[in-house]
């Protein structure tokens, strides 16, 4: 097994598809940091003070009503107070400061294209094999079906979750001279480092799953652009018609167990499901669709 | 000792509409050890399939297959690595050179890199090499996939093909090669559309249509199988050697310049007196060679367009003689 992974491995790391990916990623790494240095400004005392300004006509504003919030829908136990309050707080109040304490709600942004990335890496790389053939030659050096999918499965899983973990540092990396040089780095305390290691840990599981299904449904249709499609399709298309038409099925759709087991919130609104449940439920939706994979990929013919 | 056993074999491709095709349909074969045993049959008689029944990457709907005394379906693990194949075509990552796609299919057996240049040097691709796949040509595609095959110094070789794509040189290239490795005590297992290839290399071959086998044992036993074939005989004037041959009872026809007569070679006397008889005298007679295709077709019942068979490829047709002019004489 040892050696089928290791061949896997090198297999993996050495497609076109995934350099591309990964030097598209880091391109996009390195300009999103260079933005961010350019925009950013420490702000000056003259400037807060407009911007003061600025966040009570806001706040006023919206107590009235005017920003779109309406008084009478505010919820029991919440007042209209507390809601402006944060509204005011966010961007588009403050002086273009990047602060390295948002870098957790930075990740949690990131881990949206990093996971779709593992599911496009995971679905092509067992996509491409079957596409051109190679699952044959495969298997008529290595006959056990299940050693092969499972070391196939194993790569493209686990360098799906140390890829978002690579990534996202880098781009923590690429932040760091705007926090530095013209934004803040107030605030990075160990609440902060737990709660970055806990949004960092969250989007390589999220990635991993997310290639867990790539791989899955790649395997069954012996396609890539199966897999992508239709997990796009049933992302995008699908699983907003349930949301409309079935409202009590929510909670067991991906994409609201995403949002939740992502931001580490369980309080978005959207469900009622913890953290860890989230987390598991989408764990076994991954393992069901490997499940379903592997016992179609020992059965079938490889005509 | 046999190599391969195949008993009862029958792969019928399941089907959620209609009737399911079967691909073979109880075959039985047994391919001795050591040699170039081919295999032959029109365009979907069930080679492939049989082949990939043997390799374990097709379940069969019954029957079974055996690969170096172990069952196909569930001990193939234990022989694996004493075998060495090509299904129907090559096929390797075509984003990687040759050299790193052996070398990676190596890995898996922990064979060395100097094996992977050993068979490159074998199947002449040294200096590609470095090239990736895709730049490949057919024929280069399937000396890579004979390389592959060979990495293992396996007892066993499965071709399906190997000669699909080659030009003259790299065809014989191969059949050298495989010669060279059945006499080298190896098994090749052989599926070819070259027949004339084949009936010089193989010492083996079985014959199959419609998932059936039809003929099979050693090259001359198969060739013996092939009936009456005919005669050609040359005169000055075919054309009433056709009408002579015609009032002896003796069926003929015009082929070109010369008469096709249908009778076997012993024949021949009468066909010579028949002609003598009438005042006609021959200026050659010959019996028309038995080859492995004229028996492959007549127990097929194919035709060459159709059964998608071909020998390699004829040299040009001489241009056709010129009338002579009256300046000639």
């Amino acid at each position: 097994m040892g050696a089928l992974l290791g061949v896997e491995f090198r297999r993996y790391l050495a497609r076109r598809t995934m350099r591309v990916a990964v030097l598209g990623a880091i391109t996009a790494i390195a300009v999103a940091g260079l933005i961010t240095f350019v925009v950013s400004q420490r702000p000056t005392a003259e400037g807060e003070a407009e911007a003061r300004v600025e966040r009570q006509k806001a706040f006023d504003a919206c107590v009235r009503g005017d920003l779109g919030i309406d008084p009478e829908d505010v919820q029991p136990g919440q007042t209209i107070e507390e809601i402006c309050g944060q509204v005011v707080s966010g961007p588009g109040f403050s002086a273009p400061q990047f602060a390295l304490s948002s870098l957790p709600s930075v990740f949690v942004g990131t881990s949206v294209p990093l996971l779709l990335l593992a599911w496009v890496l995971a679905a092509s790389f067992i996509g491409a094999e079957w596409h051109a053939g190679t699952v044959a030659t495969q298997l008529t050096w290595e006959p056990r079906r299940m050693r092969v999918f499972v070391a196939k499965a194993v790569v493209s899983i686990a360098l799906a979750a140390v890829l978002t973990v690579v990534l996202q540092a880098v781009l923590g990396a690429a932040l760091v001279p705007a926090a530095a040089f013209r934004g803040s780095t107030e605030g990075l305390d160990e609440a902060w480092l737990r709660e970055g290691l806990g949004v960092l840990m969250r989007g390589a599981a999220i990635s991993a799953i997310a290639a867990a299904l790539g791989y899955s449904i790649a395997s069954v249709a012996r396609n890539t652009a199966a897999s992508m499609g239709l997990g796009f399709g049933y992302l995008i298309i699908f699983e907003q018609l349930i949301a409309g038409l079935r409202p009590g099925w929510q909670p067991w759709l991906l994409v609201p167990n995403i949002a939740v087991f992502l931001s580490g919130d369980s309080n978005l609104g959207f469900i009622d499901r913890s953290v860890g449940e989230a987390g598991l439920l989408l764990c076994a939706y991954a393992a069901g669709a490997m499940v379903i994979a592997a016992g179609l990929f020992v059965r079938r013919d490889v005509t | 000792m046999t190599v391969i056993e195949v008993e009862g074999l029958r792969k019928e491709f399941r089907q959620l509409r209609g009737r399911s095709p079967v691909a073979v349909d109880g075959l039985d074969l047994s391919v001795p050890q050591g040699g170039v045993f081919g295999f032959l049959g029109p365009n979907g008689s069930g080679k492939t399939t049989t082949i990939r029944c043997l390799l374990g990457l097709v379940r069969p709907t019954s029957g079974r297959c055996r690969l170096l005394g172990a069952d196909s379906t569930a001990g193939l693990r234990s022989v694996i690595r004493r075998v060495g194949s090509i299904v129907e075509a090559p096929t390797l990552f075509p984003g990687f050179s040759g050299r790193r796609n052996l070398r990676l299919l190596g890995r898996l057996d922990g064979i060395g890199d100097g094996r992977v240049e050993d068979v490159l040097e074998r199947v002449g691709l040294t200096a590609r090499a470095d090239h990736r796949v895709k730049t490949y040509s057919l024929g280069m595609k399937q000396r890579l996939g004979i390389a592959a095959a060979l990495l293992r110094d396996p007892e066993v070789l499965i071709l399906d093909e190997p000669a699909n794509g080659l030009d003259p040189a790299g065809i014989k290239h191969v059949r050298d090669l495989l010669r060279r490795l059945g006499d080298e005590g190896r098994t090749v297992f052989l599926s070819s559309h070259f027949l004339g290839e084949v009936e010089q290399i193989c010492d083996h071959v079985a014959i199959l249509s419609r998932g059936r086998l039809i003929a099979s044992g050693s090259v001359s036993d198969v060739l013996s199988k092939g009936g009456v074939t005919s005669l050609t005989v040359k005169l000055e004037d075919p054309a009433a050697g056709v009408r002579a041959l015609g009032q002896a009872g003796i069926e003929a026809s015009l082929d070109g310049d010369a008469i096709r007569v249908r009778r076997p070679p012993s024949d021949a006397a009468l066909v010579t007196k028949a002609l003598a008889d009438r005042g006609l005298y021959l200026t050659e007679l010959r019996p028309e060679q038995v080859t492995l295709e004229s028996v492959f077709l007549e127990l097929t019942g194919t035709s060459v367009p159709a059964a998608g068979l071909s020998a390699p490829p004829p040299p040009p047709a001489p241009p056709p003689p010129r009338p002579p002019s009256r300046d000639e004489g």
